[in-house]
């Protein structure tokens, strides 16, 4: 006995300083010719526990850009808070509020500035271009950005991206009408997309919120979902 | 050349496999049963519950899995923790519960089932992750244990394990009583495994329960279904041709012979061959009633002289109706040709 109690003194004890979380939940966006939709689901969770069951992952930071992000939710208000401030700034030196364009380079930048102690986000925009034209940016925790067609992010976008892939881009597909899909199409693939999510994953349910965004503004949608 | 299999587990990949680990190969994880399982004891026996949900890490596995195991006629048994740890050794006890039952000829107790788990899971040191809820009848009364995996157990009136435990902890700590009715009791269960179904993300899906008593087991699966399939607003079928082809290769029929039958011919030549079945089978019953009638041999027969007459008459209809029958068919293959 002795023994073992100096052989457990005499190791030195590593502590590690764990600040991140994983609190779930999933993000889909879709951009069209005209539009753009953006949904995430309304569960927030952590390890085996249910925090709240309508907790909304999107933020809508101007009349053409709406955010979604999940993954540490703490970093992910941060992040917003940050973002929503920077846009503030950017009004008052411009004079003019923030295209969703200069806006995804913005997000990119500020998220590589903490590329050694990074905001644990997985997070998508979705809006109109200076064009009209709708666009989709993904990002990963520190910054990597691309603009894209449909993007699904979270807890279950691996098992969703598969899905959007074939639906919406028509991959795997042959003779068939490869044109955008329409706004309702579109809304229909999203919401589908995550009630077949929350069969299968568990930090996804309870809820989606879905927005879309045309050139007449936004307009929200709420969907239930499994609650188990 | 497959190895020769010896009793007991087999330790054969244990160095290579640490020797893989320390190289940084992360081997697979097996498949735990993030689960809800209670049981309680009533006036007259016992009430097992379950969910039905197994994970696999963050995903769900298996949306209906049963987790009350069977051990006995008069006992069974829920398993949390590692699923094949929980399968194999409930299935293990209870055919040793079977054959202790042929030896002895008597009904087995459910404290036999609870020290031959606890003495396995105690032989493994906590490795067999199998977290159990026991539950039975015997002449003895009703019985409940808790067992946990190192090889503990506890007796008591009202248990939870898994990862839902707590959830559905709290529900017999607000509502349990001695001396419950059957549906009182049968309510309380369902209430402890829905907490744990809708609280706790490792549960979820069904409730199953399984009532035991000293005049048999209610298995009730599913007990109450408490979470629907989602249902889906679009359509996902693809239309023919959907599917690439690789490479398309065209085969043409090849005529070897012909032979041309007239259709009423055919028709009739079927006619005849059902005629003289009719025909044998009457001459055989025939026969029958006959040596019935003039030797007396009552013995013989199996059908009295009313049933041989229907039978007649069910010949006579069969007949009527398959003349129809051919002269419809003949117009209408006359038509085509």
């Amino acid at each position: 006995m002795a023994l073992v109690t100096k052989q457990i003194l005499d190791t030195p004890i590593q502590h590690h300083f764990s600040p991140y979380s994983d609190n779930g939940g999933t993000t889909v966006a879709v951009a069209g010719p005209d539009y753009a939709i953006i949904a995430s689901d309304t569960r927030l969770s952590a390890g085996y526990s249910i925090y709240t069951r309508e907790q909304s992952k999107l933020f809508t930071l101007s009349e053409t850009t709406v955010l979604g992000s999940s993954g540490c939710w703490c970093d992910i208000l941060s992040l917003t808070r940050i973002i929503e401030a920077r846009m503030q700034m950017y009004l008052h030196e411009h004079n003019k509020v923030m295209s969703t364009t200069s806006l995804a380079k913005m997000i990119s930048i500020m998220m590589y500035g903490k590329r050694f102690f990074p905001y644990y986000t997985s997070t998508i925009i979705a809006g109109l271009d200076p064009e009209g034209k709708g666009c989709v940016y993904s990002y990963d925790p520190i910054g990597h950005t691309e603009r894209a067609n449909f993007r699904a992010g979270g807890s279950s976008g691996a098992l969703l991206q598969a899905l959007l892939d074939n639906q919406l881009g028509f991959k795997n597909q042959e003779n068939v009408d490869k044109t955008p899909v329409s706004l309702e199409k579109a809304i229909t693939v999203v919401k589908d997309a995550f009630t077949a999510a929350a069969e299968r994953d568990i930090y996804t349910g309870d809820g989606v919120h879905l927005c879309a965004i045309t050139k007449d503004g936004i307009k929200e949608f709420n969907f239930e979902l499994r609650k188990d | 050349m497959v190895p020769e299999h010896t009793p007991g587990f087999s330790f054969d990949n244990c160095k290579r496999n640490a020797f893989l680990s320390a190289k940084g190969y992360k081997g697979p994880t097996a498949r735990k049963t993030g689960t809800t399982i209670v049981g309680a004891i009533f006036a007259d026996g016992v009430v097992l519950g379950a969910d039905t949900r197994a994970t696999d890490d963050t995903i769900v596995a298996e949306k209906n899995c049963q987790k009350i195991h069977y051990m006995a006629k008069n006992i069974y048994c829920c398993g949390a923790g590692t699923a094949a740890d929980t399968q194999v050794t409930t299935d293990l006890i209870a055919s040793q519960l079977e054959l202790l039952k042929l030896n002895t000829g008597r009904i087995p107790r459910v404290i036999t089932a609870n020290r031959l788990l606890r003495q396995m899971l105690f032989r493994y040191q906590g490795h067999v992750s199998a977290a159990l809820v026991l539950g039975g009848v015997d002449e003895t009364g009703s019985h409940l244990f808790c067992i946990y995996p190192h090889g503990s157990s506890d007796t008591v009136p009202f248990c939870t394990m898994g990862s839902g435990s707590l959830a559905a902890m709290s529900v017999f700590e607000s509502g349990w009583k001695p001396n419950m009715t059957e549906e009182e009791c049968k309510k309380l269960v369902r209430d402890a495994i829905a907490a744990g179904v809708f609280n706790d993300l490792g549960s979820g899906s069904n409730i199953d329960l399984c009532v035991i008593k000293k005049n048999g087991v209610d298995y009730l699966r599913p007990y109450e279904i408490a979470n629907v399939k989602g249902k889906k607003d679009g359509d996902y079928k693809f239309k023919r041709g959907t599917t690439a082809l690789l490479s398309t290769l065209k085969v043409p029929i090849v005529v070897e012979s012909e032979q041309v039958i007239q259709t009423g011919e055919m028709l009739w030549r079927l006619t005849d061959e059902l005629q003289i079945q009719y025909v044998h089978l009457g001459f055989l019953y025939y026969n029958y009633w006959i040596n019935t009638l003039w030797w007396g041999k009552k013995e013989l027969t199996f059908l009295s002289s009313k049933e041989i007459m229907l039978f007649y008459h069910k010949i006579l209809i069969d007949f009527f109706i398959f003349g129809l029958k051919t002269r419809v068919l003949d117009s209408q293959y006359l038509k085509v040709g």
